[in-house]
């Protein structure tokens, strides 16, 4: 019931006008002056696991139902504390690994060729949302999961949303508000939040970035959009731990070589997702004017596809996913 | 090591079983290309495992709160005993291109589950870059396990097969399911695991065998 009474309150609490946020950045709205700040956040301190529940029963009872029954819950912060018992090994080998670099270099690639979204120079925002999740008296068994969306449900959370998920979007929140508010006077700030996770059975490793501007006094949107740029093993088995081995072997080498692929991919998208304007957005996402590309889990239209694998837009409203997905392939 | 890309076993004896039985849109074509080129099976697994358990007092927000508890174990439980690896050593044990009406020395090739419905349930292209003319894929869409008071227990399996023969890029899904008892499963200890696996396993290749009848 707490959570209902929060729920309606937030609900009746929220701000009446929003600005409406766009997937694409209208020619005339593209340059702004003094040139948009932007920040690479990166609000994880490890490489993140990831769960993946699939359907679960629907519960019964309705809403109250699903308020006593709490059941995807409790199956994801079970499924969030598998992963991480099997990823110990890739945990291992990757200690001490540093996302910044390679994030940082994503994002001036990114800009080198848009070079109107953003003021040079970007400011990189480090968190360390794995460890506060370990310091949770809530935890039980580790959880290195990071959310897939950072949407929240009407009245709570998102199934997929663990102990490991909340923190890291405390952590990015925390970062991106301390950046909005030094600098108060742009009248826009850019900001990309990247994340890099394995997928839920090891079969592939992610590295997601989330591209949004938005005013430095509003935290809404004024344009958002997703790329998950994923580097998959030529040959994976069905036993995660297996793939873990793969992973992890002579230091954690092809998951740091996929990280550096998975990177330099999204800068090298970026700039063609940055360009669309309204109408090249509805080509590209339209699934009758393209080709459909499956891969890596993943469906929809075509975007362009060259020697490193194909980029396409791919649409789930179970998981709110709406991404442009770029696949490679690793050979192991 | 179990690569994905695995090539199943597939009966000696040539079955040239047409899919007349089928409303899929290969037909015409794959009954002329079949004994001349090789064909491809893709199965896709499912990640999932559902359970549910049905109390006295039938479906309700009093049984869900009883048995919440149940169902959460029971759930973790089956994502386990009916993983992804297991369906495919399930299907390795039988002639599972024969058993779709794929012809002799078909090649099947295990993919990496999908797990998102909306792709395997709806889409109706290819949902991999094969471009072979002779191709078809088999997908698991459904692992449920249910708990009654008057029926028992069963596994309930739901099945989609995509045929592509002729070339095809699109094509229509040939859905279906079987359902069967199971008396093992849950285990009570850890020493009736195997039996429970064994149980889940016959079960599972049963529901198959309910569907794929269509196939003959």
């Amino acid at each position: 019931m707490l959570r209902l009474a929060l729920g309606l309150l937030a609900a009746c609490s929220a701000q009446p006008a929003l600005a409406q946020t766009e997937h694409y950045i209208a020619a005339e709205d593209r340059v702004v002056e003094p040139a948009r700040p932007i920040a690479v956040i990166i609000a994880q301190d490890e490489l993140a696991t990831s769960i993946e529940l699939g359907r679960i029963i629907p519960v019964e009872g309705g809403l109250i139902g699903a308020l006593i029954d709490k059941l995807p819950e409790k199956l994801a912060q079970s499924a969030a504390a598998k992963a991480y018992t099997i990823a110990a090994p890739l945990r291992q080998a990757m200690a001490g690994f540093d996302a910044g670099p390679l994030a940082l270099a994503a994002t001036e690639q990114a800009l080198s060729q848009t070079a109107w979204f953003a003021a040079p120079a970007p400011e990189v925002l480090t968190g360390a949302s794995m460890a506060k999740t370990a310091a949770d008296p809530d935890i039980e068994g580790g959880d290195t999961t990071v959310s897939m969306t950072y949407s929240m449900g009407a009245f709570a959370s998102e199934a997929n949303d663990t102990l490991g998920a909340i923190h890291w979007k405390k952590e990015r929140d925390r970062l991106e508000s301390g950046f909005a508010s030094a600098h108060s006077d742009a009248r826009e700030v850019a900001v990309i939040s990247w994340r890099y996770q394995m997928s839920a059975d090891f079969t592939n490793l992610r590295v997601i970035a989330d591209v949004a501007t938005r005013r430095p006094q509003d935290p809404s949107r004024l344009y958002e959009q997703q790329v998950i740029s994923v580097v998959k093993l030529r040959r994976p088995t069905f036993v995660a731990e297996e793939n873990v081995a793969i992973w992890a072997a002579n230091d954690g080498a092809l998951a740091r070589k996929a990280l550096e692929m998975a990177f330099a991919r999204a800068g090298e998208v970026l700039p063609a997702i940055l360009a669309l304007d309204a109408q090249g957005y509805a080509n590209a996402t339209d699934k009758k004017k393209s080709t459909p590309v499956t891969s890596a889990g993943f469906h929809g239209p075509e975007l362009m596809r060259d020697a490193k694998g194909p980029v396409f837009y791919a649409k789930d409203g179970d998981q709110r996913l709406r991404a442009f997905v770029a696949v490679q392939t690793l050979a192991n | 090591m179990k690569f994905l890309t695995a090539v199943g076993c597939v009966a000696a004896f040539a079955f040239a079983a047409s899919a007349s039985a089928q409303d899929g849109g290969a037909q015409g074509a794959a009954d002329t290309a079949e004994g001349e080129q090789a064909c491809s099976l893709h199965v896709f697994p499912t990640i999932e495992g559902q359970a549910q358990n049905f109390g006295l007092l039938g479906p309700g927000v009093i049984n869900q709160a009883i048995n919440s508890g149940n169902n959460k174990s029971n759930a973790e439980y089956m994502r386990e005993a009916l993983s992804p690896q297991f369906q495919v050593e399930a299907f390795k044990s039988i002639d599972v291109a024969q058993a779709v009406g794929m012809p002799a020395g078909t090649e099947v090739i295990y993919e990496v589950p999908i797990a998102d419905r909306d792709i395997t349930t709806k889409a109706k292209t290819r949902l991999t870059d094969s471009t072979d003319a002779c191709y078809a894929e088999l997908i698991v869409t459904q692992n449920l396990y249910q708990k009654k008071v008057i029926y028992g227990r069963s596994l309930n399996n739901r099945f989609i097969f995509k045929d592509f023969r002729g070339g095809l890029k699109q094509t229509k899904m040939i859905k279906g399911r079987g359902g069967n008892g199971i008396s093992e499963f849950p285990p009570k200890t850890v020493e009736d695991r195997p039996a429970a696996d064994a149980d889940l396993r016959r079960a599972f290749l049963a529901n198959f065998e309910e569907y794929a009848k269509r196939f003959r």
